[in-house]
């Protein structure tokens, strides 16, 4: 892969001929996400791709599903985030018996106003984490799920802003199905990005042996930003570049997925929009203003994986959603501008 | 698989042994055909052996090799062997002899060849060498398509040298075995491909233009329309002239011979029905002469040869008529108006007195014969005819050159006997050479003797079985024959009287139609020619008048007291054509080779213009595909109307490129990705690597960087790319990147799709109008 990183380096002027707020805001966007980043790195050993698609979901204004076996440290990613934003944070412990207005948050009648008065629920923070999401009941993950989409919430007739930036990290076991209620996959939808964590290397299983044996790193953790530069990152994302070519291409790769004859279900338009604003993510972290088919094709599993339901044929072939994904972004033309 | 291959080694054994089979007709026995069936059995067999021990191709075709020559040393080198079993200089000695002779044989005699010992071992070799070729291409080296070129060499080299068409059975036999070689081959390849090849997602074939199947379809109607359409507008070949077969025009050596057995090639041309005209000639004459084309001088062992070649230039004046100045005679012209006798063949009547050849140059033998150094479609000349008398028939004067040397006095040992008996009985004891020469001429042209193409072979008279003798004995005794024969009996007779003589060839005078003489290739002739001291060489003319017509009035014997050779040329048909021809003086000889050889390299230019066309267009053919390949590069760089579009017109050009020596992208990859695969397929290092970044920078940056971004030039950066790229591949990827890129089959087939589309476009067109 040398060659490749030479290519990368070979591409390091890219923005002399920009407007200069553009550019000094790429700037801030590229130093303040990797020291982000490296400061997530530092506390969740040798992961620094899942790190990296957090951080493109939260550039993206996207939400995550971190799903995996209990133990590798989901919460922990959550946390970690939440701990480098200066912002507020809300941690739910999903239970079958949490309602909806512990979520949205309740009008209580206030006897000394002698009116009814808005408590606000756990949804009203900068990052929210959310963990089992899955052990709540349907009616409870549904209130979470349309909060997450409007980015707002109405309580007996008021609608109540959420906070900027909102960010919303769900964590899911898909082993212990007992007494859960699973995500539908039209609420999967909902989320950007999924990530499986996996279990550490050996040597990183050591490490963390090594700084975790102690006290917790994430007490160590000193914030890296905050809620208003991490708003200004946003703004300066969605300044980047998309090319007529590249929209097409985002088209015909989710296009892919509704055709592919291994796939039951295929990625929504939705997914096509959250693809193309974390693709844009993705190129802001390179330190790009527009995006280029790798970009796509890098965010292309996380963003779309989770969407999509195999037929039979490709589960009895124990094929995954990533496998059909790597397939089909190698049969996709990468659209040249045609004159 | 068995890998010793028995069934190809079968097919291709067959194929050069069928190819072999025209030779057949070639030679006059067929003692060869057993020892080269052998010879090829051996090189199958051990070919079979080796291959089935080891997978080295040139380990088997040098064990064949060993083989070949171990057999070819055992079956005629016994006696030169060591301890009788291995070759040595001993051997290659006595069969450098052997080939000697047979390049002798083939040499002078004309087909069929007599079938002699170093014939027959050169014929072993060659066949076993075309067996060797043939089974290591076809079968070590499994190219069977390639060994076609092996047995077509083979086939070539008998179909040119007999001189008629050859059976097409000679073609099919071996064509068919070479197509069943070609089949199991191919069969075979593709059972070696396994089972469940995938085709690509998309089903169809990759190749924009035509595909592989679609080129394979073309290229088979198009052979098939060469083949029925180039038969069909050529009309007719010259035919095969009397003096081609002759003296078997072989100017390079200046040998030439004619042969007096039952199939020379003299009989081919007086057989020859073509109506199509060698010569058409005007004369002021009306009674013209035969036309001279060569002077065969030795005869030896049934053959007419000379052994001298036309190596001086002349001009031929009033002077060069050696006959005494006192002899009568009158000049006429002579013009040819259409010549298809090749050079250095010329027909010229005799003895010269000028001659308009444009600037072409006459050279003349030793004896007087002329040739020409390139073929005339006119020329002209103005001869003498002598009218002599008979006291111009000396016998005291010069002898002709060569006499003292014996040159025209030889006569073969075989006939002689026969020979003077026919003499003794015909010709006095105390006659004049005139005399002789006309007795022998009214014996010859007596009821006696029948004028036949077809040459009996003559019966023993006392046990009635058929005998072989020589040539002339056979006539002699048959007394059946045509020109050639008479001629040789004629000049035979002579010699024994001590007369100079020898053999002219050429043709007849032709049939007149409207002014015109023609002469077609059956007006073939050859007659002899007599020295006379006072007269030169002087035409006599043995052969029957129900072919040649009369005779020269000087050489009939007078009917009555009044001498006969005392009448006018006109008067009668019989003409007096003494031919004395002498070669010129060497003082005069400089001045016109000077002035006649000075063509300068215009000359060569025009001799050589079919040559010259020839590579011109094979280089403008060849440069066909590049310089579409390069236009269209060209167009769609200037077609770009802003930087981006040039940009990419100079990415597609450079893949295209990279794609002609088989490095390309895999499908569905960025330029980012198809720069990494690229530059590690092309292996790119230093600078022609940041030359690839750079541009993959550039194309990331036209195709998805807002629009207001200036961009680079790479046109730079893509020629360090792929020279860098093509540098690193073997010249055979370079030369066919170079020779037939894609880009310019593409061009092409855009073009032929262009030219699809227009009639169909003009057509609703019209209907819309």
């Amino acid at each position: 892969m040398s060659a490749h990183d030479d290519l990368h380096q070979t591409h390091t002027q890219p923005r002399t001929d920009l407007p200069p707020r553009q550019g000094a805001a790429l700037d801030q966007v590229l130093q303040v996400a990797s020291s982000l980043q490296s400061a997530m790195n530092s506390v969740i050993e040798g992961k620094p791709a899942a790190v990296r698609t957090v951080v493109t979901a939260l550039l993206a204004e996207g939400h995550v599903l971190i799903e995996d076996v209990p133990g590798v440290g989901k919460t922990m990613l959550a946390k970690t985030l939440a701990r480098c934003i200066d912002a507020s944070v809300r941690r739910v412990q999903f239970t079958p018996d949490l309602l909806p207005s512990d979520i949205t948050g309740v009008s209580v009648y206030n006897q000394d106003v002698r009116d009814f008065e808005f408590r606000a629920g756990a949804i009203f923070a900068n990052v929210v984490v959310g963990d089992e999401i899955n052990r709540a009941s349907p009616k409870t993950q549904s209130a979470l799920l349309e909060s997450m989409e409007e980015a707002q919430v109405t309580v007996d007739g008021t609608t109540y802003s959420l906070p900027r930036p909102f960010m919303v990290l769900a964590t899911q076991n898909p082993i212990e199905m007992e007494g859960t209620y699973p995500l539908p996959e039209a609420q999967r939808d909902r989320f950007m990005a999924r990530i499986s964590m996996g279990y550490p290397s050996a040597r990183s299983e050591v490490d963390m042996l090594d700084q975790h044996g102690g006290r917790s790193p994430l007490e160590d953790l000193r914030p890296v930003t905050d809620a208003a530069t991490v708003t200004q990152m946003i703004e300066a994302v969605r300044t980047v570049h998309t090319s007529q070519a590249l929209k097409q291409y985002v088209v015909d790769v989710t296009q892919a997925t509704r055709t592919s004859s291994a796939l039951r279900l295929g990625a929504s338009p939705r997914a096509s929009l959250h693809l193309l604003r974390a693709a844009r993510a993705h190129a802001a972290l390179a330190g790009r203003d527009h995006v280029l088919p790798d970009d796509v094709q890098s965010v292309t599993i996380p963003v779309l994986a989770h969407r999509l339901m195999l037929t039979g044929e490709s589960q009895l072939a124990h094929r995954s959603a990533a496998d059909v994904l790597t397939d089909l972004l190698q049969r996709v033309r990468v659209p040249a501008p045609t004159r | 698989m068995n890998r010793a291959r028995p069934v190809e080694t079968l097919l291709a054994a067959l194929a050069s042994f069928t190819v072999s089979l025209p030779l057949l007709t070639l030679f006059d026995a067929n003692t060869w055909v057993r020892p080269t069936a052998l010879m090829i059995a051996v090189i199958a067999l051990v070919g079979l052996g080796l291959r089935s021990v080891t997978p080295t191709a040139w380990i088997v075709i040098l064990g064949q090799a060993a083989a070949g020559v171990l057999a070819v040393s055992w079956l005629h080198g016994r006696g030169h062997l060591y301890f009788g079993v291995l070759p040595g200089p001993d051997t290659v000695n006595s069969f450098g002899i052997l080939l000697g002779e047979a390049r002798e044989t083939v040499m002078s005699y004309s087909v069929p060849v007599p079938t002699e010992r170093g014939v027959v071992v050169a014929i072993t070799m060659l066949v076993g060498l075309t067996a060797l070729v043939v089974d290591a291409t076809a079968v070590t080296l499994r190219a069977p398509a390639l060994a076609g070129l092996g047995l077509l060499t083979a086939y070539l080299t008998s179909a040119t040298n007999s001189g008629d068409g050859l059976s097409w059975h000679y073609f099919a036999l071996p064509i068919t075995f070479w197509l069943a070689l070609l089949a199991t081959q191919g069969i075979g390849t593709v059972r070696r491909w396994g089972t469940a090849v995938p085709r690509g997602a998309d089903g169809g074939e990759s190749d924009p233009v035509l595909g592989v199947a679609g080129a394979a379809r073309l290229l088979g109607a198009g052979a098939l329309v060469t083949a029925i359409v180039l038969p069909t507008i050529v009309p007719h070949f010259p035919t095969t002239f009397v003096a081609d077969g002759l003296g078997r025009a072989d100017n390079a050596r200046g040998g030439g011979s004619v042969t007096l057995n039952s199939t020379i090639d003299l009989r081919r041309s007086l057989e020859n029905q073509s109506q199509a005209p060698v010569i058409d000639y005007t004369t002021s004459s009306s009674t013209p002469e035969p036309l001279r084309v060569g002077i065969l001088t030795d005869y030896r062992r049934g053959e007419w040869r000379t052994q001298f070649r036309a190596d001086r230039t002349v001009t031929p004046g009033p002077g060069t008529v050696t006959a005494d100045p006192d002899i009568a005679r009158t000049e006429a012209q002579f013009t040819v108006q259409d010549n298809r006798l090749q050079s250095p063949q010329i027909a010229l009547p005799t003895p010269l007195v000028g001659v308009e050849l444009d600037d072409a140059t006459l050279r003349e033998s030793f004896t007087g014969a002329y040739e020409v150094d390139r073929t005339l479609e006119e020329y002209s000349a103005t001869y003498a005819q002598l009218t002599p008398k008979d006291s111009d028939f000396g016998t005291e004067g010069p002898t002709p050159p060569g006499w003292e040397q014996g040159l025209y006095s030889e006569i073969d040992d075989r006939s002689v006997e026969r020979l003077s008996e026919l003499v003794d009985s015909v010709v006095p004891e105390d006659s004049t050479p005139l005399e002789t020469a006309r007795l022998l001429q009214a014996h010859f042209r007596s009821s006696q003797y029948t004028y036949s193409l077809q040459l009996p072979t003559p019966t023993d008279p006392v046990s009635g079985r058929q005998m072989m003798a020589d040539p002339l004995s056979n006539f002699l005794i048959s007394r059946t024959g045509y020109c050639v024969q008479f001629a040789t009996a004629f000049i035979m007779a002579a010699r024994l009287k001590n007369i100079p003589a020898r053999m002219a060839i050429g043709f007849l005078p032709g049939t007149f139609a409207q002014g015109v003489y023609t002469v077609r290739a059956a007006d073939a002739h050859a007659w002899p020619e007599l020295w006379f001291p006072d007269l030169g060489w002087t035409r006599f003319e043995p052969t029957p008048g129900s072919r040649t017509g009369g005779a020269p009035s000087y050489s009939l014997i007078p009917t009555e007291t009044g001498p006969a050779a005392t009448a006018t040329p006109t008067a009668s048909g019989a003409v007096p054509t003494p031919t004395p021809s002498q070669r010129p003086d060497t003082d005069t000889e400089t001045l016109p080779d000077a002035e006649t050889t000075s063509g300068g390299p215009l000359t060569w230019l025009t001799d050589n213009l079919l040559a010259i066309g020839f590579v011109v267009s094979l280089v403008l053919s060849l440069l066909l595909v590049p310089v579409a390949a390069w236009m269209r590069r060209r167009r769609l760089r200037n077609a770009a109307r802003d930087d981006a579009e040039r940009v990419e017109a100079d990415w597609a050009a450079l893949i295209s490129r990279l794609g002609d020596i088989g490095i390309a992208p895999p499908s569905g990859s960025t330029p980012r990705q198809a720069g990494t695969q690229l530059t590690h397929d092309a292996i790119l290092s230093g600078e022609s690597k940041q030359a690839m970044g750079r541009i993959v920078a550039t194309v990331e940056r036209a195709r998805y960087a807002p629009p207001q971004a200036s961009l680079d030039d790479v046109s730079g950066d893509t020629k360090t790319v792929w020279k860098a790229a093509a540098s690193a591949r073997q010249r055979s990827d370079r030369a066919r990147a170079y020779l037939f890129p894609s880009d310019g089959m593409r061009q092409w087939g855009d073009l032929r799709a262009d030219l699809a589309r227009w009639p169909r476009e003009a057509w609703s067109r019209l209907r819309r109008r």
